[in-house]
């Protein structure tokens, strides 16, 4: 009897040996405060094509997302806007040097395709705010309208694929601050020239998304 | 963060640049426009156009002051007066033709091309009084038995009134102004060659050359040479080298001139003429013609000189005026007067390009309005193309050339966009 309680208690007093706890071992699970599975967002959006030599386009882009998954979505983006000249564009027009760049200007599109969002996080803002937003990566293909520069020059609907960068910077409940890179990628023909050419307009927006409520068993 | 060959990824996508063609643009702003007019008057001094001479000279001095009238009313004080004639300046480029006005005759025997009196230029005083001083006293034929209308009350220095009276003439011509008779045969075509020979540095050889032409027998008449090297620039200001030449003809008669037998296309003479390379814009009043290019009037004046001298009108795109009314009889030269004025306003119906376009690439526009391609509608008494309005491409010159009503008006805009076919000549700043 003594035995057996002198054996018991010295199990007791024995440290347990649960092994290493490894890095990959521990998990940090990232609370979800915005949810987006099946909520639907719709999206207002100013953006500028800063990168053609010879135009640069001011536009606005108008987009409804659906959201089918945390990560996946799938989305329509219309936009318009007019490519105006740049200085250079003006500046070689001029009777200096009389030579005017056959460039189409941006006047409007049609995109649809799907998001892929792999990326949701949570940083600190200037050590206090902390700001949730996520990262996506797009995928879109549509159509392009696009206008000859050099009057009466042609107008043409270009097939056009586009891939993109954003994020979503959840300002509430329902709304987000949204940025976006594309890189718009279409052929049109050129009337003038009468041949098929390569362009790419590439656009940074900036705007904010409006997302329908989430369902309550989601937070 | 991302990795160096990521972000160098992105800035080649990003920064690539689109591929655009160059096209050229001529005719930026309105500097193609050229308001400089050199008119040459070649005034036929037959006894047959007493009556003519006088309607000139009485109508000249209101043509020139409504070309005037915008500079004469302009002031030179301060910015707000350089604003203002800018204004006018873009508005009524008539104010500002920058012109000169010479006279020969068409009497090549005795003038060969030898201007009449100096050459009168804008801004010089009295412009009118002297050119019609030398329009009366040198290209006019007073013959002995002409009787002029008198004006007792005239006193010398008075303007010249509706009538060309004989104390007018004796006041500026003096009293012996009877003669300048010219010779029967009117050669307008040969006197302006000869004309332009004496106004530049380096004519062409043919200006020194005997005329040498086979008669209707097959006999060869030789012409000696009028003018010679010594009377290089004995015109000194009838031509300037960057303005249109306006040659005004006034003749009741037809062109005779030596190098062309009887024949209605000058062709001789549209060769010598291209050999000065100028841009020439040709007026006839003169006799007009039935659609068959037959005289409307009868008289002296032969079909085939007529026709002549409109085929000059016809190719440089000026203006025939009848130098008769409805019955036959000589005209008010105020209404002729006044298309020559329209002309000097809108001189320009041609643009050089700069380079030889890709076809299929150029636009027009005017004003900023597209112009359409003029298509061929039929050919002329000349067997020349006609055009409807619009635009058409000439290789001769490479250059636009305006049809009727697309003609722009002097205040327009013009550009002519289009792919050059040798490409760019130079390298861009860009």
């Amino acid at each position: 009897m003594l035995l057996s309680l002198l054996l018991t208690t010295a199990r007791a007093a024995e440290p347990v040996d649960i092994g290493i706890i490894r890095d990959e071992d521990i998990t940090v699970v990232q609370k979800l405060l915005y949810p987006k599975t099946g909520r639907s967002e719709i999206g207002l959006a100013a953006g500028w094509m800063p990168f053609d030599a010879y135009l640069t386009t001011p536009n606005g882009q108008l987009s409804y997302t659906q959201h089918t998954s945390e990560v996946l979505a799938i989305g329509l983006v219309a936009g318009g806007g007019y490519g105006f000249k740049t200085k250079a564009y003006q500046q070689m027009e001029g009777p200096a040097i009389g030579v005017a760049p056959y460039a189409y200007r941006y006047l409007g599109s049609v995109l649809a395709g799907v998001e892929w969002s792999p990326i949701y996080a949570k940083l600190n803002w200037n050590g206090g705010r902390v700001m949730h937003f996520d990262v996506y990566a797009a995928g879109r293909g549509g159509v392009t309208l696009e206008q000859s520069v050099i009057p009466s020059g042609g107008t043409g609907i270009g097939p056009t694929v586009s891939p993109g960068v954003g994020g979503r910077f959840f300002l509430g409940d329902n709304t987000a601050l949204k940025v976006e890179l594309r890189d718009d990628l279409l052929f049109e023909f050129r009337k003038l020239t009468d041949s098929w050419e390569f362009k790419q307009n590439a656009n940074v927006t900036l705007g904010l998304a409006f997302l329908s409520k989430a369902k309550k068993e989601s937070r | 963060m991302i990795g160096r060959p990521t972000a160098l990824i992105c800035a080649l996508v990003l920064s690539s640049c689109n591929r655009y063609e160059l096209f050229r643009v001529s005719g930026y702003e309105q500097q193609s426009f050229n308001n400089k007019a050199d008119v040459l008057f070649i005034i036929d001094n037959s006894d047959s156009m007493l009556e003519e001479s006088a309607s000139l000279a009485t109508n000249f001095a209101s043509f020139i002051a409504d070309i005037d009238s915008v500079e004469q009313a302009r002031s030179y004080d301060g910015l707000a007066d350089a604003v203002t004639n800018y204004v006018d300046y873009v508005q009524n480029r008539s104010g500002f033709v920058d012109y000169r006005f010479s006279i020969t005759t068409t009497d090549v025997g005795t003038d060969a091309g030898k201007l009449v009196g100096p050459t009168v230029k804008r801004g010089d005083a009295n412009v009118p009084e002297r050119f019609i001083e030398n329009l009366v006293c040198e290209a006019t034929c007073f013959s002995a038995g002409a009787v002029l209308p008198t004006d007792p009350g005239y006193q010398c220095g008075d303007p010249l009134g509706d009538t060309l009276s004989e104390e007018y003439v004796q006041c500026i011509c003096g009293a012996s102004y009877l003669g300048n008779c010219g010779a029967p045969v009117e050669e307008g075509l040969e006197a302006v060659f000869l004309a332009m020979c004496r106004a530049v540095p380096n004519p062409p050889v043919e200006c020194f050359a005997d005329v040498e032409i086979e008669d209707a027998d097959g006999d060869l008449q030789v012409y000696p040479a009028l003018v010679d090297p010594t009377d290089t620039l004995s015109n000194p200001d009838m031509l300037r080298d960057d303005a249109n030449l306006i040659v005004v003809v006034v003749s009741d008669e037809g062109d005779g001139s030596r190098r062309q037998l009887r024949e209605e296309i000058p062709d001789r003479y549209v060769d010598l003429f291209a050999k000065f390379r100028r841009r020439m814009t040709w007026v006839l009043i003169g006799p007009d013609l039935e659609p068959d290019n037959t005289v409307r009037c009868p008289g002296t004046a032969t079909d085939w000189g007529v026709v002549r001298y409109n085929y000059m009108v016809y190719t440089s795109d000026g203006r025939a005026i009848d130098i008769f009314d409805g019955n036959c009889d000589t005209r008010d030269f105020d209404e002729a007067l006044g298309q020559l004025g329209e002309l000097l306003t809108n001189l320009v119906t041609s643009f050089p390009l700069q380079s030889v376009p890709v076809p299929g690439t150029v636009i027009v526009l005017v004003d900023g309005k597209r112009v359409p391609e003029a298509e061929v509608s039929g050919t002329d008494q000349f067997g020349i193309e006609t055009w409807t309005d619009g635009w058409s491409y000439r290789a001769a010159d490479n250059s636009v050339v305006f049809h009727g009503a697309a003609i722009p008006t002097y205040d327009a805009n013009v550009e002519v966009y289009y792919q050059p076919i040798d490409g760019m000549p130079r390298e861009l700043p860009f």
